[in-house]
This record gives structure tokens, sequence and C-alpha cells, in this order.
């Protein structure tokens, strides 16, 4: 008996307080309740502490009314793995590599700094290969190659540079800035993310790529959010060039496009937000102004025609966050009306005027075990505008499924398959299967 | 007969220590003592540690934070965020990706918070409750006082 009470004694786990050697009380002690949420009152005692005013604020870089002011550096890359599934049979292969390739996708750094309690300036660029293999008029690729003077002159292959966005930003209040300069377009959910390790899957659904909206714009972006209870209203305004071939530095007409966006943040199933976008504008592509002499020499400036539409994009996007639980859905359209003699030919004859629409839904379920594995699968269904090639209403349905890992907050992991139908009059399906590891930094 | 009674006592005495070892700890909000922010909705707070700006009673608020897997961070996290600390992390990556702004200030221990929020102007962080000094206030969050049980902020 004696043994079996010394082994009970011992089985009882022990913590700091019930040091060896204390003597038990004499009396048992009374069985304890579980505690209340928050039982410990707010005790106000004499400082623990030195008195506050023995510190210097100002050592600690902390000055009223100024701001963190370092320049910050920082950026994402992603390096990933494809094989596009594409028989020799399908026209697809004339668009994509049929070959399974490593690949480095996104190089991105961003320079961001505070020049005051109210400016801010604020560069994406994202590094390139391009334009190595692109395809030439004749098909040949293009080999970017020029003699390295730090080496004897060998060959050493170049790139370029892409400016995601640049902008200078005023912050007129906290439910105002104003933002100067290129910036992505504040549309959905994908757009705004944009950057791999943010981003779930391996690859953007097809509707983003095919850029309903315009992925840059350059010109004023207002934008701020506005509390309502529980509830937050973002809003965003924007007046650009519009798209265009060079939309970050020339408008090819004279009218600027206008857009917007609402967004509700609602405290529902501990997060749920819903957004509406809006875009409107013209797009123009032309050669180059020519100038003419009349009989009498006086020179006139005129403008070719070329390529120009006007359209209209909206969307509508619902993103939901329960626990693990991670659901994003967005439905996009775009119309666009050729000008009068300036449709743009392609393939087939003249482009049509039509409307395109997308959409997809995306459901995970993030694990807080097994490097916060999340299980994911996308579908995506389209039905693009119609042209010559593809027919009168082609149809993408586009089903993913894919495994998501984040073994570190700044370490994404990534693999995914595919399978792209579209229905047209061309076989144009493949699948892919791609991995992709993606980190910040 | 003893020796029995002996090792219940001692059993339970070390189960009681026990409980009381994993009591949770309250942690309030506090501000400046003269400050005119009284009380805090829990979305505010939410909206202010999670890089928005929050103007309450006329003041922008400045939040300070704990370093990441603090008791105190982690406590603070759950309650008011509601993510856990994987997810906030992923919660700061990705908003930096985004170009949003950068996450609060975090600092060492209480004592530093205290003393910075006794003196930044707008400064809200948050403590355990037994910390609470007369530099500092304690404030209400979602209308609930620091000396109720159902404050909504602990270390559990």
């Amino acid at each position: 008996m004696r043994r079996f009470v010394w082994a009970l004694a011992l089985l009882v786990p022990t913590t700091a307080s019930a040091q060896p050697g204390e003597t038990p009380p004499s009396e048992p002690a009374p069985v304890v309740e579980p505690p209340p949420a928050v039982p410990v009152p707010v005790v106000t005692k004499p400082p623990a502490v030195a008195s506050s005013d023995d510190l210097d604020l100002a050592t600690l870089d902390l000055v009223p009314g100024k701001v963190d002011e370092h320049l910050n550096i920082y950026g994402f890359i992603d390096f990933g793995w494809r094989d596009l599934m594409v028989p020799d049979t399908s026209l697809a292969a004339n668009y994509f590599p049929k070959e399974s390739s490593f690949f480095v996708g996104n190089v991105n750094l961003y320079v961001a700094k505070n020049l005051s309690s109210h400016w801010r300036s604020m560069l994406e660029v994202r590094f390139l290969y391009a334009p190595a293999g692109a395809t030439n008029t004749d098909g040949t690729f293009v080999h970017t190659s020029a003699p390295d003077p730090g080496d004897l002159q060998r060959p050493v292959s170049w790139g370029s540079i892409a400016i995601e966005r640049v902008y200078l930003e005023y912050e007129v209040n906290e439910s105002l800035t104003i933002q100067a300069g290129s910036f992505l377009t504040p549309y959905g959910i994908w757009n705004v993310d944009h950057g791999s390790p943010a981003i779930i899957p391996v690859s953007r659904p097809y509707i983003i790529g095919e850029q309903l909206f315009p992925q840059q714009q350059t010109g004023l972006h207002l934008y701020g959010k506005h509390p309502i209870g529980d509830y937050q209203l973002s809003y965003h305004g924007t007046l650009s060039n519009g798209r265009g071939p060079f939309q970050a530095f020339r408008d090819l007409d004279d009218n600027m496009a206008v857009g917007g966006r609402l967004e509700l943040e609602t405290p529902w199933l501990d997060g749920v937000h819903i957004g509406i976008s809006g875009y409107r504008g013209r797009f123009t592509d032309r050669p180059a102004d020519v100038i003419t002499a009349d009989a009498s020499g006086n020179l006139t400036n005129s403008t070719p025609a070329g390529t120009q539409y006007d359209e209209v994009s909206y969307g509508a996007d619902l993103l939901v966050r329960r626990g693990g639980l991670h659901i994003q859905a967005e439905v996009i359209g775009n119309d666009r009306h050729y000008l009068v003699n300036n449709r743009e030919l392609v393939t087939g004859g003249f482009a049509a005027d039509g409307r395109y629409l997308g959409s997809y839904a995306l459901v995970g379920y993030r694990f807080d075990r097994w490097w916060q594995l999340m299980p994911f699968a996308i579908v995506e269904l389209d039905r693009m505008r119609p042209t010559a090639a593809v027919g009168d209403k082609p149809v993408v349905f586009q089903p993913s499924i894919g495994l998501n890992f984040r073994p570190d907050p700044s370490v994404v992991l990534k693999l995914q398959y595919n399978r792209a139908t579209i229905y047209s009059q061309l076989d144009l399906s493949f699948g892919a299967f791609s991995a992709q590891a993606a980190w910040a930094f | 007969m003893r020796i029995l009674h002996a090792a219940i006592a001692i059993a339970i005495l070390c189960a009681s220590s026990s409980a009381i070892g994993d009591k949770p700890r309250a942690l309030v909000v506090i501000v400046a003592k003269g400050s005119k922010v009284t009380g805090l909705s829990r979305a505010e707070l939410r909206r202010a540690f999670s890089g928005d700006a929050v103007v309450v009673d006329g003041d922008r608020l400045v939040p300070f934070n704990y370093t990441p897997g603090s008791p105190e961070r982690v406590a603070f996290d759950r309650a008011i965020l509601g993510l856990s600390p994987e997810e906030v992390g992923r919660f700061w990556v990705d908003r930096k990706i985004r170009g949003e702004s950068q996450p609060p200030r975090a600092l060492a221990n209480a004592s530093l918070v205290i003393r910075i929020v006794a003196r930044f102007p707008g400064a809200i962080g948050y403590i355990p409750a037994d910390q609470v000094t007369d530099d500092v206030v304690a404030v209400t969050v979602d209308g609930v006082p620091p000396s109720s049980p159902d404050y909504p902020i602990a270390i559990k």
C-alpha cells in the first residue's frame, strides 16, 4: 500500500511552485475552481521601473511627429519547375513550351521610404531575362549577349527591368491618401496581392493573366478607408492614361481613363470581404505622327489611324477567411468596342467587338502543422471574346488542385496540377504540373 | 493511513499548483495618463494593430507591440487579430508584398511599453494587468472595464 501511495504521489505532475523538500500542508488543499477568464483586477502600484523621465525616446528613434525615415529595401523571388503536357497534335504547342523546365520567375525589388509623416515614396521593379527567349518573326529565338569587358570579352547574357510600380504618396488624413505615379490597378484580390509568396497557387488564373482590367495604370490614385462600427469601407478612385502600349509615359490619345473600387470588410465569419471594381478607358496604338507640306510649303502634323477601342471593365470579388478556411472568388468582365476605321487586324481577320467574361473560385484550408500545409482547389470558367481564330464563343474550363506549404512566414513551397480545356473550333487543351519555391526578403 | 492522507494532500497540492500556474493573466490596453482615450473597441484595436490609421477623440493612435513569440504578443494577436503566431507572420509578409504599411514597433518588455506609452503622443500598448503603473491608464475594450473578468485579453 505504501509503495502504491508513493507511486501515486510521484506520478502527480509537479510545478516550479512545488519544490522538493517543501513541507506539505497538514490539511488537504481546497479544490481550485476553474479560473475565470480574467481573474486578476488591475493593480495600480508604484512604478516598478525607473521613472519615465529617464527615457530618451530619441535614442529609440522615437520622436513625436517623426516617422521611420529609413530606406526600406525588400522584395520577393520565385523559382520553379513546370511541365506543360502539351501534345504535339495540339495547337497549344505553338503557344506554350513543350519541354519541362526549371525557371526563375519573379525577381522583384521594393525600395520604399517615408519622406515625412505625410509623404511616402515607393518603387517596385522586376528583373527579367527578357528579351532573351522571345521569338523573332522568322521563328528563331532572341539571344541576348554582349562582350563582357570584365571577362576577356567573353559573351555575357543580359536582361531587362520592368517597372512594376513607382509613385509618390501623400496622406491627406487617415481617410484619404493620394498616389501619383504608376500603380497597380486596384481591382479584385489577385492584382493587389500579385507577389508570389502572397498568392496561394503557382500560377494566376487565366482570366487574371488576360488583364481584363489593366494590370498597371499611370496617373492619380486616391484611396482610403472609413470604419463603420465593426465594418470598414475601403474606396479607390483612379484617373490615368489608361491602357496603352506606352501607358507609363505616353498616352496616345487625349482620353483619360477612370476607375474605382469599393470594398466592404465585415466581421461576419471572422472576416468576409466583398468588393466591386470598375474601369472605363480608351486604348490607342498607332504609328507615329507624320509631317506633310502643302503646295505653299506649310507644314501639317497629322496622326495616322491605328488600333483604337473603348472598353469598360467590371468585376466583383469575395474573400472569406475563417480559421484555416480560405475562400476567394472573382468575376470579371470586359466590353470592347472598336472605333470606326480603327479595328485591329488579328489572325483570321479583323478583331470583333465583344464581351470577355471570366471567373474563378479558390478554396483552401491551412493546417497549423505539416509546414502550415494548405491543400487548395481552383475552378475557373471563362468565356472569351469571339475571334476568327478560335471561333464564336470559346470557353475555357480550368480546374486545378495543389498544395501550399509555408514552413516559414517568408518561404512558400507550392505544387499544382491544372488542366486547361478550351472549347473552341481548335484543339488548344493541355495539362500542366508545376512546382515553385517563393520567398520574401 | 497517515501516509495515505499525506500522499493525497501532496497530490492535490501539486495539482492545484499546476492549475494556478496555468491561470490566465489579464492583459490590459494602456494609454498615457491624461489621455482623452478612455475606451477602445476591438475593431479599433484590430485596425490599429494591423496597420491601419485609427483616430480616436482626435488623436491618432500609435500602437506598440511586443516582440513576436512573446506570451503577451501571442495572447494579444489571438484575442484581437484572431491570428496564431504563424498566421501573424504570414499576415505581415503578405502585407509587405502588397506594398502596405509595416507592423507596429515591437518592444521587448512591459516596462519599456509603459515608459514609451507614458511619453509618446497617441501611443497605445498592452501589458499584464498587475504591472500597470501611475504613468499609464488601462482603458475599456468594447466598454468592458479592465477590472472585469470579461475583459477580452489574457495570457492563457
